[in-house]
């Protein structure tokens, strides 16, 4: 008998794989009421989940956590979507969960719920990876059962609106278990084929059920990797789908998807009419610009005539005329300037020079002065030889005078009355004392006084004899 | 080449479109020539011969809308029913 020992932490790792690689348990829907929820400081949920008889615990990582917590209560009756796995630590089983919602939805939508959040945080639903379609498509796929009315709807929109393109059907079963392994054999087919440029996948109204395949998980992937765009029309307007969130259109019905995916020929018609109006009022205007550009050369000969080319010539002679005047004057101009600049020159030049002068006439003014020193310096001395000269002079006509004067004075003295009255004459008075030189002056009887040498003789008048002659 | 005077082979290419039977391309070589048409530095004998260029291209245009008849293909639906 083979006995063979083993760790616990083996079986406990035994337990996990066995429990992990289970198909049923890795895809577990459980429903019951939520008891002990607590939040770790990392913000995973811990949870437990009971009917009242059994009871599983249960987690929610931090990104699942964020989108149940508010569903995940004590207390509260869910439905938990998640895999089963052993906690080692405690050989605890638990579920991971990834999804969770209020009990009474239905497992449907709660799967539907469950892979829209999964596929829209891998990004699949992103606005900015929406392609356009082609403007002109030649070639258009359709994934879609082959005989319903979808197929029957999409050609007729075609043939109407764009009839230049080619259709290519890819059928697919569009309901039923096998539905979603259908389309997408269909959908690779048009791809492999490689010659559509859009692919539309479609099918018509139906019960939730029957639209189920449309939000296939691999579905919705193969539609995000497609080379060509997608459009989704699946169901009626109301109708969602995966398909309608990856897809690079949604058409609320296939009618609708086949018209946005073509342009309307009968635009076209009317642009083409538009585009030869177009041309045709273009010619008209080229044309027109043509005939009077002609007519322009028509006039431009008949204005080369030979009075024209004369009265050109004149012009022109007139014009040579004038600019010769403006070269002369400006000329002249120049020449003045350059006058100008020379007289400038010779003006600083001669106060040049005349500085020169003023320094040789200061030069000149000292050595005259030194001169006119030395000639007052003579003339001084000669004039003090003149006041010499001149003092002997006036010594010699003094000395002379005083001699004058005292012959003068003598002789004034011989003539003096005293000196007549010395000789022996006297002056003879009346008696008022007035001088008597005539006998006139007297009469007889008068008193008269002669004055004499030493003194005075009083008498009166006898008689008065005149002389005669 | 709306802006510039097309060279001869420019012309000859646009002319060569009204041969072809792609719708796109032909509606293409139109939109060129009527843009063309409508610069102003083209000249005379220049805008003659794109005139006449547009409307063959018109011309075909219009046959290949007249005669578009929808084209249907099926590829083998070898899952079908599985």
């Amino acid at each position: 008998m083979d006995v063979r020992v083993v760790t616990v932490s083996q079986v406990v790792e035994y337990l996990r794989i066995l429990t992990e690689s289970d198909s049923f348990l890795g895809r577990l829907w459980v429903e019951g009421e939520v008891s002990e929820v607590f939040v770790s400081r990392s913000a995973h949920l811990y949870f437990s989940l009971t009917d009242g008889n059994a009871k599983i615990k249960g987690v929610a990582y931090r990104n699942v956590a964020m989108r149940v917590q508010h569903v995940l209560t004590a207390g509260a009756s869910v439905t938990v979507s998640g895999r089963a796995t052993v906690y080692a630590p405690r050989a605890e089983f638990q579920i991971v969960a990834e999804f969770a919602d209020s009990s009474g939805v239905g497992i449907l939508a709660l799967e539907y719920q469950r892979l829209r959040a999964k596929l829209e945080a891998d990004g699949l639903f992103d606005p900015a990876r929406k392609r356009p379609l082609p403007e002109f498509p030649r070639v258009i796929g359709v994934v879609t059962s082959p005989g319903g009315a979808v197929i029957h709807d999409i050609q007729t929109v075609l043939r109407r609106r764009f009839p230049l393109v080619e259709l290519i059907v890819s059928p697919a079963q569009v309901q039923g278990a096998g539905a979603p392994d259908s389309i997408r054999r269909a959908f690779d087919h048009l791809l492999e084929d490689g010659r559509a440029e859009v692919i539309i996948i479609a099918r018509g109204g139906g019960s939730a059920e029957d639209l189920s395949a449309f939000n296939d998980e691999n579905l919705a992937r193969m539609a995000f990797a497609s080379p060509v765009p997608v459009v989704s029309a699946i169901g009626h307007e109301t109708d969602f789908s995966l398909l309608d969130d990856v897809a690079d259109l949604r058409a609320p019905t296939p009618t609708a998807a086949a018209e946005l995916c073509t342009p309307d020929i009968a635009e076209f018609s009317l642009q083409i009419i538009e585009f030869e109006e177009r041309m045709g009022r273009a010619i008209d205007m080229h044309l027109r610009r043509a005939q009077s550009a002609l007519n322009e050369e028509v006039q431009r000969l008949d204005r080369s005539t030979p009075d024209v080319a004369i009265a050109r010539c004149r012009t022109n002679i007139v014009e040579l005329d004038r600019r010769l005047n403006l070269v002369i004057t400006a000329r002249t101009i120049r020449a003045r300037s350059a006058l100008d600049l020379d007289q400038t020159r010779l003006h600083h030049l001669g106060l040049r020079r005349f500085d020169n002068l003023r320094t040789d006439l200061a030069a000149r003014r000292l050595v005259l002065g030194s001169l006119v020193l030395g000639r007052v310096a003579e003339a001084n001395l000669a004039c003090q030889n003149s006041h010499m000269r001149l003092d002997n002079a006036w010594s010699t006509v003094v000395a002379s005078r005083r001699q004058s004067l005292l012959f003068a004075t003598s002789r004034l003295r011989d003539l003096s009355p005293r000196s007549v009255l010395h000789r022996g004459y006297s002056v003879l008075l009346d008696g008022q004392g007035e001088l008597v030189a005539s006998i006139a002056q007297t009469r007889s009887g008068a008193a008269i006084q002669a004055i004499v040498e030493d003194g005075t003789i009083q008498g009166t008048v006898t008689s008065t004899v005149p002389i005669r002659r | 080449m709306t802006d510039i005077v097309p060279t001869d082979e420019q012309l000859s290419a646009l002319e060569s479109l009204a041969e072809s039977s792609d719708f796109e391309s032909v509606h293409a070589g139109l939109t060129d020539v009527v843009r063309l048409l409508e610069t102003s530095g083209i000249g005379l004998n220049h805008s003659i011969r794109a005139y006449e260029i547009g409307r063959k291209l018109s011309n075909r245009c219009q046959e290949l809308l007249d005669a578009a008849e929808l084209r249907i293909t099926q590829l083998d639906p070898d899952d079908l029913g599985g």
